[in-house]
């Protein structure tokens, strides 16, 4: 692939990049103008092509199907919503968000890891909560790196945590950690630092900051020299669209 | 006609299924049209088209009306999920023709823009080459990486962009100016 990002700009348009380029080049189009430029007029151009397509009669039953599986999961999320709010705040949401992830055939092992940790588990067992898997992706692994892991967004009430799984970490060394970003159009936002356990597990859960809208594009881990660092230093280990 | 899916937008954001409905309803012709003429799959396009209105619902997609029309908005994420579909299953053949099925019922009655719009912008494309009429079909409606337009077509690929570009400058020219004026988006 060419070097010159100016060069991926269709790609770019047409969801063609991998993930790595992809972020690369957002990172570039918040420098470059010109792009930014022809990326806006490549928007405008396009923009009533859809009115060309002839009319296609969707399936009878289409309207059924598709808006009753968007309620559907909205069903679910609907019931109590009281008497959690103020547990949640002191975190004890992760053993039933962790089952919700499990469910979706997870990495196990975290799962135990993160239990360990909890001492007061008797009384989370009664705690009920309706929760909302918002979406939940693979992470890709950068180059020659043989870690896997995922990431899981869920929805609880009116907030949206996010839940990171990882496996095969390399050992952290001094003060290094992991740090989870999240990127919106290039620009990273922490969301989430933390050290595997000795069998190279490492998990994480970060609540959303809800009170600016974000349109989160990215997830990606990076291994950093200390937990402080505002920005991505190191390369990207794990990462996926959202 | 902007007003009324904003006003519809809005409710969808307070959580009112009727109003997501009505959406649904103003919509469900022309997003399954396009993602149906981009995938070349019934049901492609229809998962495309849920996807579509999960976002909407869960709030991951936001309009924001300072950025352009909402119908905009919701074609241009009904054309990225329609080539995440198609990118998803590779394995498809990538058949560049597609089967149309006509449609039973040719009044467009719910989308006033593309009743208008729609005579005219296909009679417009018509009036292209054919080589920008298939330009524009593989960039757009196929979302074709740059290298492999250049190689359906044998062109540099350097050149690809410019010629995608003149396509669809071709295209805006040959739109009447009338019709512009009630296309342009609200910025």
């Amino acid at each position: 692939m060419n070097n010159n990002p100016c060069e991926w700009l269709l790609d770019y348009f047409n969801g063609q990049l991998d993930e790595v380029p992809r972020r690369k080049f957002e990172n570039h189009l918040s420098d470059c103008r010109e792009c930014r430029a022809e990326l806006d007029e490549l928007a405008m151009l396009t923009e009533d092509l859809p009115y060309t397509v002839t009319p296609v009669e969707p399936p009878s039953e289409m309207k059924k199907r598709v808006l009753g599986n968007v309620f559907q999961s909205e069903k679910e999320a609907e019931q109590p919503k009281q008497q959690i709010k103020e547990k949640r705040r002191e975190n004890k949401w992760i053993k039933p968000l962790l089952a919700a992830v499990l469910f979706a055939s997870l990495i196990g092992n975290a799962y135990t890891l993160l239990s360990q940790d909890k001492t007061d588990n008797s009384k989370e067992e009664k705690r009920e909560t309706i929760d909302r898997l918002q979406t939940s992706v693979a992470l890709k692994p950068g180059e020659g790196v043989p870690m896997n892991g995922r990431a899981t967004l869920v929805e609880k009430n009116d907030e949206t945590e996010m839940i990171i799984q990882a496996e095969n970490l390399e050992p952290v060394e001094g003060s290094q950690v992991y740090q989870v970003w999240l990127l919106e159009e290039g620009k990273p936002y922490r969301a989430g630092t933390f050290v595997p356990n000795s069998d190279g597990l490492g998990a994480v859960s970060y609540r959303l900051d809800e009170t600016e809208e974000h349109k989160w594009d990215t997830v990606a881990i990076t291994l950093e020299p200390t937990e402080k660092s505002k920005a991505p230093k190191g390369d990207i280990i794990l990462s996926s669209e959202l | 006609m902007n007003d009324i899916d904003v006003e519809l937008y809005e409710k969808v954001h307070l959580g009112d299924k009727q109003a997501l409905e009505k959406i649904y309803d103003r919509y469900e012709k022309l997003l399954y049209s396009l993602s149906y003429k981009i995938t070349g799959q019934k049901e492609l396009a229809e998962e495309a088209v849920q996807e579509v209105f999960i976002k909407i619902w869960t709030k991951k997609g936001t309009y924001d009306s300072s950025k352009g029309k909402f119908s905009s908005w919701i074609m241009t994420m009904t054309r990225n999920a329609s080539i995440d579909q198609l990118r998803k299953r590779r394995d498809i053949p990538s058949d560049f023709e597609y089967e149309q099925i006509p449609s039973e019922s040719p009044s467009v009655e719910n989308l006033i823009e593309w009743k208008e719009e729609g005579t005219m912008l296909r009679q417009a494309v018509s009036e292209l080459s054919e080589e920008q009429q298939k330009m524009i079909h593989l960039f757009y409606f196929k979302g074709l990486s740059q290298q492999s337009i250049a190689s359906e077509f044998e062109i540099p690929l350097g050149t690809v962009k410019g010629r995608v570009r003149l396509a669809l400058k071709h295209l805006r020219k040959i739109i009447p100016q009338k019709l512009r004026k009630g296309g342009e988006s609200d910025e």
